[in-house]
């Protein structure tokens, strides 16, 4: 089994990122998603107030109707 | 029944004291039983001594945080006490956090209670009376409500009363000798699932004569949509470990009382949604809702199959239906949409026959808020409302032309038609008013100074009209949401707060993402919201929620223009017709009657009752 | 029936590891086989570390006897073929047999008592072979089996020094001579002392679990022939008590119910030290019950905490074969190493024989 089988369906990653703007703030974070191995993910929301932006992304592991990880059964026992 | 005393033995093994034993030791003494309680930090040798040295202990219950080693350290106490030959005189029960049950069974204790217990929970475990050791006891208590059960549908405004009656006797007349697709469809649908065999038989080879498009292609060639695969049996089979999930988690109800909460789900793909859905049943929804792709709503016809797709809104199939209801607690509402397109009688009937509890209906939406045809929808909609009172499903109308601008009177009168014609049907109606940051209040500002008064004036409104249960959707707080997930919570519970203050009988309730329209609601969001309101309801208990004296000026502005909207319908002397012409919301609202189905309307061959 | 106990001296030992063997060897020989455990076992994801850890993976036709509460865990297909009297925290005791492979998850009896009358349920239902899966380090009810397979591993220890001392401690405790057949030695509930004169000086309760109680103990033992300790004897007390005594035991015979009433409260080594002292001063240490020791597995992973999370880690492969070389009599096995299988062979060979001893020709 693998971890991320056992994930619903997304992961978010909520920081705060020292950034003048949200648009800097939205490649500083899609570029950390990126380095963290997701394929699959977005920019949930920003909101840049005082040194830098709020910042929650997300990443899709399972999207509805791909196979899911969490229904994977192990080979079955015995042999 | 009076219970015979118990003698406790109450042991906080971490060093530090420990307030939930404190609580327990409280409520077991008032009850009359006897405790002792230790000193906190003894080894578990130690405890053994005591249990020897106080003769006639019954129950032990170690308090202790869990960590790695704490747990062989728990173990080696039982082990102790059953060498020590006392395993038989003792129950051992272990509590703290980080115990779940199966680290209690682990450990080898009789019962875990995990953080959130209740010291009753505990009385009741050594009372012997009932309790389930993986859950609060409180499931068992929890009935499946009737939300239009008390309500006597008993109009306290007489005018707008005989409005309605001219009205709808108008629509029962005018749809009496009029057919359409949709129709025709719920009836073979109907006679192939009582007569035929799964969805052979009964007629069923006429139903794709009635089906137009993509899903006609489907039953022709059997050709699926684009991005749509049948789920395989490995997929089906593998849920299983699914089933009775509850039953495994500790079901989060909010202690007081309040509207039941119902959540939406519709993620595509019906696995994904047993899922969310038995997260959410476990996080307090007393009810869900299915939510049907948009796409479905404008095609004849419905497809067949265990089906999923990588779009919003799940299929409507007989089988996704069946599939969900089987994982669907048996105490949880269900509703099934059937409100706003081509295929609404036919919707009923599934949900009917698949045993949902509740529907959803409302032609004045349908046409001015989802593109449908009037003439058409209100045809299908009467018919819609014959098989709701044929399976005797509820019925929500809901009121979302709100959101494209139509002024809540207008959608009111609309709203009202629809509950007045599924009475006269013999229908239960359930009137759903939006909590909603709608066009009108933000053209008008009556939203400026707070979010209270014009939603409270609403239920005041309708209460003065007529005596019928209230459900505000849905979600409540539309347009107040942000794609920030505690911004969107906190609206959320506190516009479940004051639905609660008012005293309406449900809610439905959007998850945190409700307003991000990048991807799939994830199943933490739906978490987030139902977290949120349980929290509402523990802070405001019974208190309420005081609005200005506005709500009542705007109550009764809104009763005014009910009555003069409804007025006008009735003398136009057409329901259709007040739709196309604008009475109940036009052009200059935002609202414009829609196209959808236009030109399908048959007239009615000899009439075969079903 | 031949019932076979899984204990560790801790968690992730390789219990399950070891247990899976078992099952799939006797599913191959067609043997009827019954599946219980004292604890709680069979999904992924350890409660405390979160670490990953093998599956139960169980061949169809087993009996099972798990709490309800596991029911909906489990991939294996099953028939509920009996209810017993007992519950756990999980809820009531079922006797299931299985109708396809799959994983299981197993909560059986928490005490000896309650394993007992499991015992007859499989014993009724036609089971040749028991295995019964420990949990933690709990040794307490494996009194009611016939053979112990004994796990141990870094997770108990991860200094191998320790380690091979703790297992060689556990081996000799496990050593122990049972009481002769003819020995008519009355070992009641309670601590008691056989005095050259006849007499029998009895002490409550039967548990050595306190000072007070070694220091009244001691001054008696240089009068007595016999010392019977039925309850738990804690090793670090048991040491303590050859410490007082004066004059060694020469020519004394001390009764111990069982393996376990020494092991269970965690301090191996000072028991088997007590013992070796008792024995050099021309003592009789035996037990009442021997529970013959099949085999010792030793696991080298253990989960090793960083900050609040826990993650994979493994003690050398090579030294810790080579430490616990001549350790045992009994085969030591690393249940990580790809062929554990001619060490559990010849374990399994033991509960072959006995099996087949058990049966009555003909039949």
């Amino acid at each position: 089994m693998q971890y991320v089988e056992r994930i619903l369906d997304a992961v978010d990653i909520e920081t705060f990122i020292l950034a003048r703007e949200e648009g800097e703030a939205k490649g500083l974070m899609e570029g950390y998603m990126a380095d963290l191995g997701f394929t699959d993910y977005d920019i949930v929301f920003l909101e840049q107030v005082g040194p830098g932006v709020r910042a929650r992304a997300r990443a899709y592991l399972h999207r509805p109707g791909s196979p899911y990880g969490w229904l994977a059964e192990d080979d079955k026992g015995g042999d | 029944m009076a219970t015979r005393k118990k003698k406790i033995l109450l042991v906080p093994l971490d060093p530090v004291h420990d307030m939930g034993l404190k609580l327990i030791r409280k409520a077991l003494a008032d009850n009359g039983h006897a405790t002792t309680l230790l000193p906190p930090g003894l080894k578990v040798h130690e405890v053994v001594e005591w249990i020897i040295k106080e003769a006639g202990i019954e129950f032990v219950l170690v308090s202790r945080t869990l960590g790695y080693r704490v747990g062989e350290l728990l173990a080696r106490f039982v082990d102790l006490v059953e060498a020590c030959g006392l395993r038989e005189q003792v129950t051992l029960l272990v509590g703290g956090m980080a115990v779940r049950p199966e680290l209690a069974a682990e450990m080898g204790f009789d019962a875990g209670f995990g953080p959130g217990t209740s010291p009753e929970e505990v009385v009741a475990f050594i009372e012997g009376r009932h309790f389930t050791p993986w859950g609060k006891g409180e499931e068992s208590s929890r009935k499946k409500r009737d939300l239009t059960s008390g309500f006597s549908y008993i109009y306290k405004n007489k005018g707008i009363e005989r409005s309605l009656a001219l009205i709808t006797g108008e629509i029962i007349d005018w749809v009496s000798n009029k057919t359409s697709p949709g129709v025709e469809r719920a009836r073979i649908r109907f006679r192939s699932l009582r007569e035929g065999e799964g969805d052979k038989g009964g007629g069923w080879e006429k139903y794709q004569d009635y089906c137009a498009g993509p899903i006609a292609q489907y039953y022709k060639e059997g050709r699926l949509p684009r991005e749509t695969r049948t789920l395989s049996e490995d997929e089906l089979r593998s849920l299983r470990q699914y089933k009775n999930w509850e039953g495994q988690s500790k079901i989060i109800r909010p202690g007081v009382v309040g509207p039941d909460i119902f959540i939406q789900y519709g993620t595509g793909c019906p696995l994904m949604d047993i899922l969310h859905i038995k997260t959410g049943e476990a996080w307090g929804a007393a009810g869900v809702v299915h939510f049907d792709p948009s796409e479905g709503a404008r095609s004849e016809g419905l497809l067949g199959g265990y089906l999923s797709h990588a779009q919003d809104g799940t299929l409507l199939t007989w089988e996704n239906l069946r599939l969900i209801k089987c994982f669907l607690n048996p105490l949880t509402l269900w509703q099934v949409r059937a409100h706003r397109g081509l295929n609404t009688p036919e919707t009923v009937v599934l949900a009917g026959e698949a045993g949902a509890d509740l529907t959803k209906i409302n032609m004045a939406y349908a046409s001015l808020g989802a593109g449908m045809d009037p003439a058409r929808i209100t045809v299908d909609g009467v018919e819609a409302l014959r098989w709701a009172a044929h399976y005797d499903l509820a019925l929500d109308v809901v009121t979302n032309e709100e959101l494209s601008g139509v002024p809540a009177h207008k959608a009111f009168a609309g709203m009202l038609i629809v509950a007045h014609l599924a009475l006269q049907l013999g229908a239960r109606p359930i009137l759903q008013p939006l909590f909603c940051y709608s066009p009108e209040v933000m053209l008008q500002g009556q939203m400026r100074d707070n979010y209270i008064d014009f939603n409270a004036a609403k239920i005041l409104a309708l209460r003065q009209i007529i005596a019928a249960p209230l459900w505000p959707g849905a979600p409540i707080g539309f347009l107040t949401h942000t794609e920030d997930r505690v911004q969107s919570s906190v609206t959320t519970a506190l516009h479940a707060c004051l639905a609660r203050s008012l005293g309406v009988q449900a809610i439905s309730i959007a998850s945190s993402d409700e307003a991000y329209a990048g991807g799939p609601i994830a199943a933490a969001s739906r978490v987030d919201t139902l977290r949120a309101v349980q929290e509402g309801f523990r802070f405001f208990g019974s208190a309420n929620i005081q609005p200005t004296p506005r709500a009542r000026e705007w109550a009764g502005e809104l009763i005014d223009g009910i009555a003069r909207v409804l007025t006008d319908v009735a003398n136009s002397g057409s329901f259709v017709q007040s739709l196309y012409r604008g009475l109940l919301g036009g052009p200059e609202d935002g609202a414009y009657p829609g196209r959808i189905g236009r030109g399908t309307l048959r007239r009615k061959e000899v009439e075969k009752d079903v | 029936m031949f019932r076979v106990g899984f204990a560790g001296t801790a968690k992730n030992t390789g219990k399950t590891t070891a247990l899976m063997y078992f099952l799939r060897r006797a599913s191959i020989r067609g043997e009827q086989v019954g599946l219980t455990g004292i604890g709680y076992d069979g999904e992924e994801i350890d409660h405390l570390t979160g670490l990953v850890k093998p599956r139960l993976k169980c061949p169809a036709g087993t009996l099972i006897v798990t709490a309800k509460g596991c029911l909906d865990r489990m991939t294996a297909t099953y028939r509920i073929i009996g209810k017993l009297p007992l519950s756990n925290a999980l809820g009531q005791l079922l006797l299931l047999k299985t109708i396809s492979p799959g994983t299981v998850v197993v909560a059986g009896p928490n005490s000896g008592k309650d394993l007992r009358l499991t015992m007859d349920f499989f014993q009724r239902a036609g089971c040749e072979l028991v295995l019964v899966d420990g949990a933690f380090g709990r040794l307490g009810p494996f009194v009611e089996v016939d053979g112990l397979i004994l796990a141990t591993g870094a997770a108990r220890s991860a200094n191998i020094i320790n380690l091979v001392e703790d297992t060689r401690a556990f081996s000799r405790v496990f050593a122990l001579p049972a009481l002769r057949g003819r020995e008519e030695i009355q070992v009641g509930s309670s601590i008691s002392l056989h005095l050259r004169d006849g007499r029998v000086k009895r002490l409550q309760p039967a548990s050595l679990v306190s000072e007070s109680l070694v220091a009244a103990i001691a001054p008696m033992v240089p009068y007595a022939s016999v010392i019977s300790l039925p309850g738990v004897v804690p090793g670090d007390l048991l040491w303590q008590l050859c410490q007082k005594v004066e004059g060694g035991f020469s020519g004394k015979t001390m009764v111990f119910s069982d393996p376990t009433k020494l092991l269970l409260a965690g301090n191996y080594e000072r028991a088997a030290a007590a013992l070796a002292m008792i024995v050099a001063s021309g003592g009789r240490p035996v037990v009442k019950r021997r529970i013959p020791l099949l085999a010792l597995t030793v696991n080298p992973f253990y989960p090793l905490q960083t900050k609040n999370t826990f993650r994979r880690a493994f003690i050398n492969d090579d030294q810790l074969k080579e430490a616990l070389r001549g350790v045992s009599q009994v085969p030591v096995l690393n249940v990580k190493e790809r062929e554990p299988n001619y060490y559990l062979d010849i374990a399994n060979g033991k509960v072959r024989s006995e099996l087949n001893s058990q049966k009555v020709p003909g039949t």
